[in-house]
């Protein structure tokens, strides 16, 4: 076990790397250039030609470019994001704001479409062709096919300004700063964000317990006089899960910046929104750190999922060895 | 050639015994009718303002009424699902192709070209699709063609991976071997004896990502880095109806484009599960 597990870390260095380059020599291609996005402005404001061009040489900004991609990628890894072009802020500072916001409404997101998810999908394989389940089928369809911010301004118009139960939208409520009020501003972003999350994990679930509930070693266990609940959860779900936990591990890039469009119907300052700014004002340093973020930690989503898979399925561990 | 046609009919049969699909089929089809058939159903010009009409209630000469800038809706939702569905086909059929080509290649020839695809395959998949393409179409500009091409670009790997598994299995076919012994050439085993064979996950496939094409369309236009604001689609109708108060006073702004995009995806993926469920062999 040991052994995969450090095969694969191994695997995942050369494809963090090429990630990297590729976001890094991207940058380098689109407008902005490197002294304004690595130095920082309230110091170079203050500084003479000459002196720049000095920082320059001493931040090694004059190196052919492969050089200044180490420079950089070291950089990163001490927490040196560079600055951003329009506010000229620091971009770790920025994260540093922002980041918080957007792991709050991911982790309530993901939280409440895998517990629905989840339990929906096993009512509806146990309770295959009844009503209920054709009901819930159609509803999980109708749930992947409405856009997720139809759905964010449908629950505005509904309980922010007809029923007046939650407000339409922001992070906080500086009259009511209690944890209940910040909850009344989560709940709706939450919910509009894991619907479609919901309909997705129902179905996924659905058809990995139907996939193993016709196999033999069910029809054993049943045999032995096991209670029911038994045989689903600790024979089904233990060995028809995998697939669902590759599916849930991969949600959890979402984290960084997945929530761009909840995020600006209800107004809320996170990641997203900041990246929506940061396109829409050519803003390439934030774009791509953020661009960065996510896909790398996507690349450790993958790297967990083989992990978990391995800890789930001995052949796949023994296979590799 | 008789025992071909059995099973095709069969399929179809299967099809649409299946009431969901059926409907959805009928739906995506009123939809792509009168979208096409614009002009024979409004006489009114989906661009042009009048801001004297502005925010007209539904009438017999305005069927839905008119949005903030006295532009007809009615007209709007037609023209704009012309544009919307035509992303949505056009993408998902151009992404399919790159994936088939592609998978077609990992899986004929193996070796080299296969893991060089597969480790390309790979690297495009870390990479959010909706953040590369929010910044490609910021630097490139918000055109119709440059939004097919990313979209193309960013969402062949499925498809791929699904072709080159099929192409492998059929690999293993005598009739392959047949040809091979005939001197008929790779490029022509690849794409006139094999891909036949695997062609029916691709249409599966092809159906149901339109409807992620036409709701990619959507939220990107949302938040206005789709298609350029002049041209209507049904994400940009949406966008310019996502203030606070036409939310409140005109929900029709927003309602109707959102119906109609949930309708059309709604349909898209319903025919496109009963397709998946009448292809499958195992059944």
């Amino acid at each position: 076990m040991f052994k995969y597990f450090l095969k694969r870390l191994l695997v995942l260095i050369p494809k963090l790397l090429l990630i990297s380059a590729a976001v890094f020599f991207a940058m380098e291609l689109m407008p902005g250039d490197a002294v304004t996005r690595s130095i920082d402005p309230e110091l170079l404001a203050t500084l003479q030609p000459e002196q720049i061009e000095a920082l320059k040489e001493a931040k090694g900004l004059n190196n052919p470019a492969y050089i200044r991609y180490f420079s950089w990628l070291a950089g990163i890894f001490q927490g040196d994001f560079g600055y951003s072009l329009t506010s000229g802020t620091s971009i770790a500072k920025l994260i540093a704001v922002r980041l918080p916001a957007t792991l709050e409404l991911a982790v309530f997101g993901l939280l409440i479409s895998t517990v629905f998810g989840i339990l929906l999908g096993f009512v509806t394989a146990i309770h295959k062709n009844t009503p209920l389940d054709y009901s819930c089928t159609v509803l999980g369809m109708v749930g992947i096919s409405i856009p997720e911010f139809f759905f964010g301004m449908l629950f505005i118009l509904l309980f922010a300004i007809q029923l007046q139960w939650l407000p339409t939208g922001g992070r906080f409520d500086l009259e009511n700063p209690t944890f209940w009020g910040h909850m009344k501003h989560m709940l709706l972003p939450s919910v509009s964000l894991a619907i479609t999350l919901i309909a997705t994990l129902m179905r996924y679930t659905r058809s990995c317990m139907l996939d193993v509930m016709g196999k033999d070693y069910i029809k054993t266990a049943r045999a032995k006089g096991l209670r029911e609940n038994t045989v689903y959860i600790r024979h089904c779900f233990r060995n028809g899960c995998a697939p669902v936990m590759i599916l849930l591990i991969g949600r959890l890039s979402m984290l960084i910046a997945g929530t761009t469009i909840i995020e600006t119907i209800y107004n809320y300052p996170g990641m997203g929104s900041m990246f929506l700014g940061a396109v829409s004002s050519s803003d390439t340093p934030v774009a791509m750190m953020v661009l960065l973020l996510t896909s790398a930690t996507t690349l450790v989503c993958t790297f967990l999922a083989d992990i978990v898979i391995a800890v789930l399925d001995p052949r796949i561990r023994f296979g590799e060895e | 050639m008789r025992k071909k046609s059995s099973i095709a009919s069969r399929r179809m049969q299967k099809l649409f015994s299946n009431k969901l699909a059926a409907v959805g089929m009928v739906v995506i089809v009123i939809m792509i009718l009168m979208c096409a058939c614009a002009p024979l159903l409004t006489s009114a010009d989906p661009s042009k303002l009048d801001t004297a009409q502005k925010f007209l209630p539904p009438s017999a000469e305005h069927l839905l009424g008119t949005d903030q800038l006295g532009r007809d809706l009615f007209a709007r939702i037609l023209y704009g699902g012309r544009v919307s569905i035509a992303i949505g086909l056009v993408s998902a059929i151009a992404a399919n192709m790159l994936g088939v080509v592609l998978g077609c290649i990992a899986g004929y020839f193996g070796g080299k070209a296969d893991s060089l695809l597969l480790y390309l395959a790979e690297f495009f998949s870390c990479f959010p699709q909706t953040l590369v393409v929010m910044i490609v179409m910021c630097f490139l500009g918000q055109s119709v063609f440059w939004l097919i091409t990313i979209f193309a670009v960013t969402g062949w790997m499925g498809t791929m991976r699904m072709v080159r598994s099929k192409i492998l299995s059929l690999k293993q076919e005598p009739y392959v071997d047949s040809c091979r012994v005939n001197g008929i050439g790779g490029m022509s085993i690849m794409f006139r004896h094999m891909l036949p064979n695997a062609l029916g996950v691709v249409i599966v496939n092809i159906t149901l990502s339109i409807s992620g094409y036409v709701l990619s369309e959507a939220g990107l236009s949302f938040l206005g880095l789709g298609v350029s604001p002049s041209i209507p689609t049904w994400g940009n109708m949406l966008n310019a109806a996502k203030n606070l108060t036409y939310m409140i006073n005109n929900p029709l702004l927003w309602l109707v484009p959102g119906v109609a995009i949930s309708l059309f995806v709604l349909g898209c993926n319903f025919f496109g599960d009963g397709l998946r469920d009448a292809m499958d062999v195992t059944q």
